[in-house]
């Protein structure tokens, strides 16, 4: 009896396997923490300022930009989603019918938890699903029409607070903490996590490029990028960076992206989405 | 038919060939190591550490100044380059450029003897 106590005892120690693993904080808990993170980095920050990002850190930069935003290309690629948006496909169905509300004034809700199929949507993967239930090939995820119509959509959601809901389903919570694990692990021979640059590096300077905090990037995102010189959604902008920093980039519309995505957007709840928009 | 080498035949080509590997590609072997390793500094370093010369540089780290006062043991350099994550014992963003190949031992000293100037 004595050995059967003492094994008990071992095993309650801690790291010998029958402890809990210690709780994450809710994805809620999470929001405050880091809210209050980037309140003490930036006491000043407002709304606008979150949104304003890199263009906080450089008045160069900034007033280059707000030159651009008198007369910004996104405007033209706008028109041309919300026309490709409203042409009905072969069989005379629309986007509208597949999509809340016509598709209008949702952007800012996405991605979503589809508990459907267990994993995270976004809502270009949405656009696609419509065009293959109507006999439509899938459109790229990340350059050409489909981010036009994203742009469209995503003018409709102009002003709205972004709005990631993480439901109360297990396998929500597995792809939030899976996009979050992804958002703090080093990646890639120099070994850069997200939270590198964009947390404590935020407001500094990576060679020639000032730092974005992390709260506020997302919600400008379908960005028309002058680098580009194209509409673009925030994955397209991921994948750059994960070149930029010489790692791997995930593949775009599933797993690890999209988690990584419903993670990031997530950090910028509450403010106004501020989608197209127009980045160098 | 056979060929006969003369003395001075021989010596022109050997001559000739010494000269061609140390003085025609004079360019590279001129650069001293504190030249290489200024090169190899303002490709790796300047990103986030600003340092004499630097026209681009970042501000996440701090700049490079006063080295051989602040790091008079060249192996303490050495470490903090090669793994930083080690040698600082902390989550430090800067790349382990040794450990992960991103630069070999060689390179390190060049650099080193490049820090030294600042």
């Amino acid at each position: 009896m004595k050995y059967i106590l003492a094994a008990i005892a071992y095993l309650l120690l801690p790291g010998m396997g029958a402890t809990p693993a210690v709780a994450e904080p809710s994805p809620d808990a999470d929001l405050e923490i880091y809210r209050d993170y980037f309140k003490k980095r930036f006491p000043d920050f407002t709304a606008e300022n979150y949104s304003l990002g890199m263009y906080n850190f450089n008045e160069d930069k900034r007033s280059q930009w707000e030159a651009i935003m008198d007369f910004p290309p996104y405007e033209v690629v706008v028109e041309t989603g919300e026309k490709l948006f409203n042409t009905p496909f072969k069989n005379g169905k629309t986007y509208a019918e597949c999509l809340q509300n016509g598709g209008i004034g949702i952007a800012h809700t996405y991605p979503r938890f589809d508990a459907e199929t267990g994993k995270i949507k976004t809502l270009s993967m949405a656009i696609n699903e419509c065009r293959e239930a109507n006999g439509e090939t899938a459109l790229n995820l990340l350059k050409g029409d489909l981010p036009a119509m994203l742009a469209y959509l995503a003018e409709t959601s102009r002003g709205k607070p972004i709005d990631i809901e993480v439901p109360d389903d297990p396998r929500a919570l597995a792809a939030y903490q899976d996009g979050k694990r992804i958002y703090f692990t080093r990646r890639g021979p120099r070994g850069f996590a997200c939270y590198h640059c964009h947390w404590e590096a935020a407001g500094s300077r990576i060679r020639g490029n000032e730092l974005s905090p992390a709260i506020g990037q997302a919600t400008n995102f379908p960005a028309y990028r002058s680098k580009w010189g194209a509409m673009g959604p925030i994955q397209r902008r991921y994948k750059g960076c994960m070149r930029n920093v010489g790692a791997k980039p995930l593949k775009e519309g599933e797993g690890g992206m999209n988690n990584l995505e419903y993670f990031h957007r997530r950090l910028s709840n509450g403010l106004p989405s501020n989608a197209p928009n127009n980045r160098f | 038919m056979t060929y006969t080498v003369t003395k001075s035949f021989a010596s022109t080509l050997i001559f000739g060939s010494f000269l061609l590997s140390h003085g025609a590609f004079a360019a590279e072997e001129a650069k001293t190591a504190v030249e290489q390793g200024k090169e190899l500094a303002v490709n790796l370093c300047q990103a986030c550490h600003h340092f004499e010369g630097t026209e681009q540089a970042g501000t996440v780290a701090p700049p490079l100044v006063a080295m051989k006062a602040r790091f008079p043991e060249r192996q303490k350099l050495y470490e903090i380059i090669y793994d930083p994550h080690v040698a600082t014992k902390s989550h430090t963003m800067m790349p382990p450029f040794g450990r992960n190949g991103l630069v070999d031992d060689n390179q390190i000293q060049l650099i080193i003897d490049f820090l030294y100037t600042l």
